[in-house]
């Protein structure tokens, strides 16, 4: 049967956000519902032709296999293989040969970014990343995207045949479930599912002896959680930072200013001490070797203030900092100064800050950054 | 060993290219058999981009000019850079994960499927394994992996993503990502001593 403008859209099955628990066992007997990313992809490729699908099931890292995280270091442990594997891809690109859609459209990601790559690659087809929006004039397509961090659109028209596309998340609103669930497998005539599966938590090893391995596959060596690493955390780009010296005390301390950072909406650091003691990561030293921040906001609590750490919040743009030492040389840096116990101070900040938001409950932004410290000034600043 | 780094075509050094280079730079200290190169395709001005790349302490560069060469045209740049990059020989490619024009953040996947060679993703830092091997070692941040199968990656949340080292006998591709450490400009005491700042803080 001839497929009118067919659009290739590969989407992945559900495993995220659709009630479908990703533990419910290794092979689910019928295709799990298209993930919310695919139903926008679906709306996407609505507007230049008809969605066919390939569907894709690639499961999730080890997440739950090793609690120990960092796992023993065996030579022959096999590739994740990243993106689709090798084999996936060229079934993939044999399928795009075939059906000849006007386009391929993919996931915006990392993983979508080298599928994407790698199919153009092989099909010496054009391609365009990230895309915002789509439309389809005089029989080519014409694409939208952001530049420079969001601060200009370029759009771009696309003369070559099956141009490869990934498409921005969120760009597209998913038209209602019910409907892309039903038109969807509906108009693709053929319910062309490729079912490429990427190793399971611990591959099997007929896996890896595979055909269409890449020649010279990775060897991964080490793996762990970002969360672990507190990759989340972005220090260097946060706009407000609060951070704590030895004067804090304790690991447990770091709670009540990881409370701050939170109400704040900021992020939280603390000095090369801390980190050598334990009571905070190392990822989220603040020092020289360590994060150089420049927030707009600085919060710092005992901290005295040594050369190195002194150096790496030189950029940051109000400095509040809190100490017991009136002579600290956090001080010299700091713009307002709080001589006094931070187990004190903080608690009362909180307190003032948890006052001013409550009485504007349509808050659209729940922790409301402040961009002037004049509510921290403290009623025996020091001078 | 020669170490190939990828610069975008223009008129400026990227940061993102300049961490590449310091990457690149990192390995090459720990050698003395390594060269690092910086390539890069495009109209006349990307020869800026080229010298501020061997300011940053590249060996060599090399321009492959072609004022027809559109940026954002990343299959026709990838099938150059692969054809430069067999012509010159490598063992390592550096090339800067992300961008801020479009499309190009895709070169380092074209690359390492045009050249088979395997790809270091996202790499935060890069090692040599050791004195006798010339195996590379990356910790490469797998952001957004985890259910985001199909690519959907982007969105991967908290404690999704995962830092996974790899390592890989060379050629290879490497792409450099946003963690990589940033790059050390040589400091100009001597072009500054004569500026008005310069004369009001001498100690500065």
């Amino acid at each position: 049967m001839p497929l009118v403008d067919p659009v290739l859209v590969l989407a992945e099955r559900g495993t995220d956000g659709d009630g479908i628990d990703p533990a419910a066992g290794p092979a689910p007997p019928t295709p799990a519902p298209l993930s919310p990313a695919a139903r926008e992809l679906l709306t996407a490729a609505r507007r230049i032709g008809t969605p066919v699908t390939a569907a894709v099931s690639i499961s999730a890292p080890p997440e739950a296999a090793d609690p120990a995280h960092d796992l023993p270091k065996p030579a022959d442990l096999p590739d994740l293989g990243g993106p689709l594997d090798l084999a996936g891809l060229s079934d993939l690109a044999d399928l795009v040969r075939r059906i000849s859609p006007r386009a391929v459209l993919i996931p915006h990601g990392p993983v979508g970014e080298e599928t994407a790559a790698r199919l153009a690659v092989r099909l010496e087809s054009g391609l365009v990343t990230d895309v915002t929006g789509i439309s389809l004039g005089g029989g080519e397509i014409h694409v939208v995207q952001d530049a420079a961090a969001g601060a200009c659109r370029i759009a771009t028209r696309l003369c070559g045949p099956t141009p490869v596309i990934t498409v921005r998340r969120g760009a597209f609103p998913a038209e209602t479930a019910a409907s892309a669930e039903t038109v969807a497998p509906a108009r693709s005539l053929v319910q062309q599912t490729t079912d490429i599966d990427a190793p399971d938590a611990v591959p099997p090893p007929a896996r890896t002896v595979q055909a269409a391995r890449p020649a010279r596959p990775t060897r991964v060596l080490r793996r762990r959680p970002k969360s672990e690493t507190g990759r989340d955390l972005i220090l260097d780009t946060a706009d407000v930072v609060v951070a704590g010296g030895r004067g804090v005390g304790s690991a447990e301390g770091f709670s009540l200013l990881a409370r701050v950072a939170a109400v704040l909406g900021g992020c939280l650091g603390g000095t090369h001490t801390t980190c050598e003691l334990g009571w905070c990561p190392e990822h989220a030293r603040i020092s020289l070797p360590g994060a150089q921040i420049r927030p707009r906001l600085y919060l710092a609590g005992g901290v005295s203030g040594s050369v190195r750490h002194r150096a790496a919040i030189r950029r940051a743009r109000t400095v509040v900092a809190i100490d017991e030492d009136p002579a600290a040389p956090i001080f010299r840096e700091a713009d307002f100064g709080i001589v006094g116990d931070l187990h004190q101070v903080l608690p009362a900040l909180l307190d003032e800050l948890a006052r001013r938001t409550t009485p504007r409950p349509p808050a659209p932004d729940p922790p409301a950054l402040p961009t002037s410290p004049e509510p921290l000034t403290s009623p025996e600043p020091l001078t | 060993m020669r170490i190939v780094v990828l610069i975008k075509p223009g008129g400026e050094l990227d940061e993102t290219d300049a961490r590449a280079v310091e990457a690149a730079l990192h390995v090459a200290r720990r050698r003395i058999d390594v060269s690092v190169s910086v390539l890069t395709a495009g109209p006349k001005n990307c020869v800026q981009a080229l010298r501020a790349a061997l300011a940053l302490g590249a060996d060599d560069g090399v321009h492959v000019r072609d004022d027809e060469l559109a940026t954002h045209d990343v299959l026709a740049l990838s099938r150059v850079y692969a054809a430069a990059l067999r012509y010159a020989g490598f063992e390592l490619v550096l090339c800067a994960a992300s961008s801020e024009a479009p499309n190009l953040s895709a070169i380092p996947a074209m690359l390492a499927e045009r050249l088979g060679a395997p790809l270091l993703a996202r790499a935060d830092s890069l090692t040599i394994g050791g004195t006798d091997t010339d195996e590379i070692i990356a910790v490469c941040d797998e952001g957004g992996f985890g259910g985001g199968g199909g690519g959907s990656g982007g969105d991967g949340g908290e404690g999704r993503g995962w830092l996974v080292e790899r390592a890989a006998e060379p050629p290879v591709v490497v792409s450099v990502g946003d963690h990589a450490p940033e790059p050390r400009y040589p400091p100009f005491p001597r072009s500054r001593r004569g500026t008005p700042e310069a004369r009001q803080n001498p100690d500065a």
